[in-house]
């Protein structure tokens, strides 16, 4: 019960005050901290709703480049499955195609082939990518995206993207 | 119940409440972390964790409104 201005009435008609009135009693903070474990909860809830209802962009069959135009041991840039999703292809031997996300599972930086060293790197925290897309060192702990390839009548065509979980 | 009593029971539900609080956060962590791996089912598996956890944490607080 308060009056017209949020004042309860036990303190208009009691208008005292003690010291340590405005501390918080080990129950009151039992309370807000069952209520923020609840809210806690309830974050889980709205976060893995919006981890399955989330529509992600695995693309359409496209042609990439003539596989004669990536030589041995070389990369070729690309974007796959949109406009905005940097990726790389990569013909570490003859007869080998294989594309990747170039996004760093780590925070996001764009990696790239380093054709002396064999495997992906990224330069923004050195991690490295191995050519299954694993990751052998530094802090990334999650593998790239995997563009799926395949070569049509000497183009190489990306045909879908894999990507964590959904994989 | 004593005064001591009540007091000591109150700080022990809330020592637990505290813990668990924690490893809500750390299951939030988890969460958010499957989600960046577009991993549903582990994002959903900890948040079931994380509700079960919720659900004790009222019942600690509830034993305590009762006391």
């Amino acid at each position: 019960m308060s009056d017209g201005r949020g004042v309860p009435i036990w303190r208009r008609d009691f208008p005292y005050t003690s010291e340590g009135e405005e501390q918080v009693t080990r129950r009151e903070f039992a309370r807000y901290l069952v209520a923020a474990s609840v809210a806690v909860a309830g974050s889980g809830g709205i976060v893995s709703l919006w981890a399955s209802l989330r529509r992600i962009n695995t693309g359409t069959p496209r042609e990439i480049v003539s596989l004669d135009q990536v030589e041995v041991g070389g990369s070729h840039l690309f974007e796959y499955p949109g406009p905005d999703d940097p990726a790389v292809l990569l013909r570490p031997e003859r007869d080998v195609v294989l594309g990747f996300s170039q996004k760093c599972t780590h925070l996001g930086c764009v990696v790239y082939w380093a054709p002396e060293a064999g495997h992906l790197e990224c330069p923004c925290h050195e991690g490295v990518f191995d050519l299954s897309g694993e990751p052998v060192a530094g802090p990334p702990e999650r593998p790239l995206g995997r563009i799926e390839v395949e070569v049509r009548d000497g183009v190489v065509w990306a045909v879908g993207a894999r990507i964590g979980g959904e994989a | 119940m004593t005064s001591t009593r009540s007091i000591q029971v109150t700080t022990a539900v809330l020592v637990y409440v505290i813990l668990i609080f924690s490893l809500q956060v750390f299951l939030l962590a988890v969460a958010v972390e499957a989600f960046l791996d577009h991993d549903p089912k582990l994002a959903w598996s900890a948040t079931a964790i994380s509700a079960v956890f919720a659900l004790g944490s009222l019942m600690f607080y509830r034993s305590l409104r009762r006391g």
